[in-house]
């Protein structure tokens, strides 16, 4: 498994960039491969997710899978005061992390705190990095990071929101295919639920399998329906999962008749 | 749907406040239209509710400054993503006529991707280069090299213009003045210390045939209004700069960010209509609006607290 980090240190000259980092604890300036797969119409990230607050993009690279979490809080601040925020990417390289990529997605829509926090806890800003061009302004602890992903792993996924059960009707069946609702808890346990059951497929032709995101107009995701599975908006209105077919034709037929 | 597109680009290393302005400017939009023929400006769902979070974060900055608490962490956050944010311009109940897109960024592009921010800025009819005015008057300058990158930003435009051949607005725009700016005297040292330390890139906008088609304006701006800066503290972490609340003062009162918007369109609608044949004219922007924008451009500061423009006057005057 790849990992990478997009951050920022405290000085004027640190400011974002994704680093790739391992084992060795050095921070090599490198982009997930899943942000040049997404490249939209501007070719940024901003295109498909609000990045401002945290969004879950579980996408997929040459067939194999790879998770995208923005805006993660961490404790740390700039020279202007301003609050820093972690973004994470993985990216599986065979087959076999898949399992892992589906844990780490349904643990970030539970609860986005856990992944975070263990990022957190491994950016330290104590000594120089071992960054191999210019000096992030942090430094990456690897094995604070793979003890946190260890107990990550180890944890059950609790259902904090009981009170928003499962509609049993609208459950995902054998395939995650387009289909885009309001964020809601009872949303999200369906896609947990789909993740944790390894019997069921990731479709191997969507570039962006699930996301959950804030403020994104649903108009964007129903032109690339063909690229994307699942779509949590806390923009969009509608309290069930619309899906693409007749609702997507008439709605371009409305919008064609109307503008 | 509004149908001509005007694009704005937000200039700037990290840190100094394009976002901040960004937000302000929304916010203050009103303000500057009030009797202005029933101008709105409308921005997407996603602009306003990204902007609106924008707006309570450099609020609740304020509040945190005039309690006393230590405001690490209450800044408003900085921009890791580069997005565009989008507006509609027209008259309250009519058609919108001009949409208006703003291009942030975050500062470390220039380093990291500069073909990106030369392809921002070709396609921009306004770079608006934020200037940290702390970094630029404190300790006669000191750290006016480290935060604002001055000839960094410098080569960028020179680099943009020369390539292009497009009429462009360059607006110098000051950011955080609040201490800069309670006298003319204040004033007048800000407009001369900004032409000081800006002389490479405005001697160069200055040669040849480039005032014919690049205007340049300087435009200070009161992000926050109730706050003076304080202090510049080294700390392990490298540097921080503190502001201290105004005591008797409400807590969030931009100034001046709107004179940016008044620049902005009556540079972009002379743009406009300087293209268009008279008979095109008469059937892209209806006359009410275009009044509007006139009487909105018309109300701009040009050479009073701290405003002046430096070249182009040409390109910016809308004849009535």
């Amino acid at each position: 498994m790849n990992y990478y980090l997009m951050s920022a240190g405290s000085l004027p000259n640190q400011d974002y960039r994704w680093w790739q980092f391992s084992e060795d604890e050095k921070l090599m300036p490198a982009d997930p491969p899943l942000i040049r797969q997404l490249a939209g119409p501007t070719g940024q990230l901003s295109d498909w997710l609000d990045d401002e607050g945290v969004s879950i993009l579980l996408g997929q690279c040459k067939k194999l899978p790879g998770l995208l979490i923005t805006s993660l809080p961490t404790g740390r601040c700039d020279y202007q005061q301003r609050p820093i925020r972690n973004y994470f990417g993985c990216q599986a390289t065979s087959p076999d992390e898949q399992l892992a990529i589906r844990t780490l997605t349904a643990s970030a829509l539970a609860d986005y705190r856990m992944i975070g926090d263990a990022l957190d806890q491994a950016v330290t800003t104590k000594a120089k990095s071992k960054a191999v061009s210019s000096d992030p302004g942090f430094k990456f602890d690897w094995q604070q990071w793979e003890n946190a992903l260890h107990h990550l792993f180890s944890m059950q996924i609790q259902d904090d929101h009981p009170s928003e059960p499962i509609n049993e009707a609208k459950k995902w069946g054998r395939r995650l295919r387009f289909r885009i609702a309001k964020d809601s808890w009872s949303r999200r346990k369906e896609l947990i639920q789909y993740l944790l059951n390894d019997d069921l497929p990731l479709p191997k032709h969507l570039t962006i399998i699930l996301l959950a995101t804030r403020y994104k107009e649903s108009a964007f995701f129903w032109a690339n329906h063909h690229k994307i599975g699942a779509v949590l908006s806390a923009l969009e209105e509608s309290a069930e999962w619309q899906q693409a077919g007749l609702i997507r034709r008439l709605t371009g037929f409305i919008r064609g008749f109307s503008g | 749907m509004a149908g001509t597109t005007l694009r704005i680009t937000m200039l700037g290393p990290r840190g100094v406040g394009k976002t901040s302005l960004l937000a302000s400017m929304y916010n203050e939009f009103d303000v500057a239209v009030k009797n202005m023929g029933g101008l709105t400006l409308v921005p997407s769902t996603e602009t306003s509710r990204i902007l609106s979070e924008r707006l309570a974060e450099l609020k609740r900055q304020t509040e945190v400054l005039s309690s006393g608490y230590d405001s690490s962490g209450t800044g408003v956050s900085g921009t890791a993503v580069s997005r565009e944010f989008l507006f509609e311009l027209g008259l309250i109940a009519k058609p919108l006529e001009i949409k208006l897109v703003f291009t942030d960024f975050p500062g470390g592009f220039v380093t990291i991707q500069p073909q990106t921010v030369l392809d921002f800025i070709h396609e921009a009819d306004v770079m608006v280069l934020a200037i940290d005015a702390p970094a630029l008057m404190e300790q006669k300058g000191r750290w006016h090299e480290t935060i604002n990158a001055p000839r960094q930003m410098t080569d960028l435009i020179k680099r943009a213009v020369q390539a292009g051949h497009e009429t462009k607005l360059l607006l110098l725009a000051p950011i955080k003045c609040e201490t800069y700016l309670q006298s003319p005297r204040q004033s007048a040292e800000l407009l001369a210390t900004v032409k000081d330390r800006y002389h490479p890139l405005l001697s160069f906008l200055n040669a040849d045939r480039l005032p014919n088609r690049i205007a340049v304006a300087i435009t200070p701006v009161q992000t926050l209004g109730t706050v003076r800066f304080d202090r510049i503290e080294k700390t392990a972490d490298g540097l921080k700069f503190f502001f201290r609340k105004i005591p008797g003062q409400g807590n969030y009162a931009p100034m001046y960010v709107e004179e940016i918007l008044r620049y902005t369109l009556g540079f972009s609608i002379k743009k406009y209509l300087d293209d268009l044949s008279w008979f095109m004219r008469l059937f892209k922007l209806t006359r009410p609006f275009e009044h509007a924008i006139r009487k909105m451009a018309a109300e701009r500061k040009e050479s009073n607290d701290g405003f002046q423009i430096l070249q182009g006057k040409d390109l910016l005057n809308l004849k009535h």
